[in-house]
């Protein structure tokens, strides 16, 4: 709900601009800033043009873009909103668990908190649930690394879901005019770090961060395979009862098995995360599309529905890529 | 995607800086999480199992020891009961025999009274009898020796009254 309000609120300023519609219009002054505000915004995606085009407001939510630049080495490590997103993610998983896990810690015996019988079930469902059903007794050296997999993918999903705070808070001043965007000039209520710190893109939706996940889990399957096979792992890697000829065929058809594992796994991600977003805001584009308010009651009722079905998605999501990875981990074991 | 091209936005694009930033991210929250959050939490949760498990374990223990007290104090209290019973039974039983014998050494000793009392008496008869008959003797002798004014010594007049009270005697018996 929050996501199609911040998509009415993005578009708001777009809308009024447009020369259509609305008795109600603005002062010719105000309406001028706004204007300016609206080539601003997607101008920081370097996709900016005064004409509304909802494939641009697309871009501008899904697209990663720099908010910082850093170049290292001919390297570019710009800071960019998903980089940004994932820190904060960090920071809140780190601040919500460590003192959580320190106050359990310190009296195990005694009934815990809500919120850390929350967190509790959580992670005793990572590990009965993931862990155990999947790799027996010799789950206990994975559990920390599935239960961070599982809280960052969640925490990034979820945060997904929390629109640009500091950019809607921009928005809404400029549109009711207790902010001006003169140039340099920036006024007291203005929170430029607002709109950096809190970028509301979805981490878990791009696919660099998807595919180092994945890489991640690939790493801990080869390391679990060279662990508990020893080097008979290479060998092990293709089922018994082949016979010797078909060898060399099956090796290299089992390693491309074995490599489809973690690409599954990155884009699976990557299109969950995207493909809500994805439809709430070509469900809000059909309001502009269509430049008809019979279609906004469809268009909002439909945003919300992808919006809880996103927050479950979310869940699952963090739940499937967890699972699969001790799946993943649990198969190589032991040889076939 | 016609749409997202126009934005020249590639979906499958992967930008290596933020693949270096999400791995390092990763690495680091795994490590902290790892140390201080998912070690304390499991080793937290395993000794509450563990406690939980224990605790079970000594309940059931405790139970089926208080179910073997219970089952020991019942077979008790009821050998007890029968054993109460029993006393009772027997205390009936000896008092039955007890009053038994009371009454009949009451009825013994009553009797006993009784026929002593009939021999007092009888002997009181006897006695009285024979006082009166010494009276009789005397008075008679007195009278006789007055009627007869003389004085026969006292051994003739008891030979004559001796005489005639035999005389009286056997036809009292006779006439009775």
């Amino acid at each position: 709900m929050k996501k199609s309000i911040a998509a009415l609120l993005l578009a708001l300023p777009v809308l009024s601009a447009e020369p259509v519609v609305e008795s109600s219009q603005p002062e010719v002054a105000a309406h001028e800033q706004v204007e300016q505000a609206t080539a601003d915004v997607p101008a920081e995606t370097g996709h900016g043009s005064d004409e509304f085009k909802i494939s641009d407001v697309i871009v501008h939510h899904l697209a990663d873009a720099p908010l910082w630049h850093l170049e290292v080495n001919g390297l570019d490590m710009s800071i960019t909103k998903r980089v940004v997103m994932m820190w904060v993610g960090s920071l809140i998983l780190i601040l919500l668990l460590v003192p959580t896990a320190r106050k359990i810690a310190k009296n195990p015996y005694q009934a815990p908190s809500r919120f850390g019988a929350f967190i509790e079930s959580l992670v005793s469902f990572v590990r009965n649930n993931i862990a155990h059903d999947s790799m027996g007794h010799h789950s206990h050296p994975y559990e920390p690394l599935l239960l961070t997999f599982f809280f960052f993918i969640l925490i990034l999903n979820l945060l997904g879901l929390i629109p640009p705070l500091g950019e809607i808070y921009q928005m809404a001043g400029e549109a009711l005019g207790w902010l001006h965007h003169e140039g340099d000039h920036h006024d007291s209520l203005q929170l430029p770090l607002a709109v950096k710190l809190w970028p509301g893109i979805t981490a878990t939706g791009d696919i660099s961060v998807t595919a180092t996940l994945a890489g991640i889990t690939f790493l801990t399957i080869l390391i679990a395979g060279f662990a508990h096979q020893g080097i008979l792992f290479i060998r092990n890697v293709v089922p018994g009862g082949i016979h010797w000829l078909l060898f060399p065929l099956m090796w290299v058809i089992e390693i491309a098995g074995l490599l489809t594992k973690p690409f599954a796994l990155a884009i699976r991600l990557l299109a969950n995360m995207t493909a809500g977003h994805l439809i709430i805001l070509a469900l809000l584009g059909f309001i502009f599309q269509f430049q008809s308010w019979g279609i906004v009651p469809l268009s909002i009722m439909g945003s919300v529905a992808i919006f809880l079905l996103e927050l479950f998605v979310a869940f699952l999501q963090a739940y499937i890529f967890t699972f699969l990875t001790a799946l993943f981990i649990g198969s190589v074991q032991h040889r076939h | 995607m016609p749409l997202l091209a126009a934005g020249s936005f590639n979906l499958l694009a992967v930008n290596p800086g933020l693949v270096i930033w999400t791995a390092v991210t990763f690495i680091v929250v795994l490590v902290v999480l790892w140390l201080f959050a998912w070690k304390p939490i499991i080793s937290a949760i395993d000794a509450r199992n563990e406690r939980v498990e224990n605790d079970l374990k000594e309940s059931r223990e405790l139970r089926e020891k208080a179910e073997n007290l219970l089952r020991e104090y019942e077979q008790k209290m009821e050998s007890a009961r029968a054993e109460a019973l029993q006393l009772l039974d027997e205390g009936k039983k000896d008092a039955e025999v007890q009053k038994a014998k009371i009454i009949a050494a009451a009825k013994e000793e009553a009797e006993r009274l009784l026929s002593r009392a009939q021999a007092d008496i009888e002997q009181a008869k006897v006695k009285a009898i024979s006082e009166l008959e010494q009276s009789t003797v005397e008075t008679t002798v007195q009278i006789l020796s007055r009627i007869l004014q003389r004085d026969i010594n006292d051994e003739d007049h008891k030979k004559i009254v001796l005489q005639e009270l035999g005389a009286i005697r056997k036809s009292n018996i006779q006439g009775s």
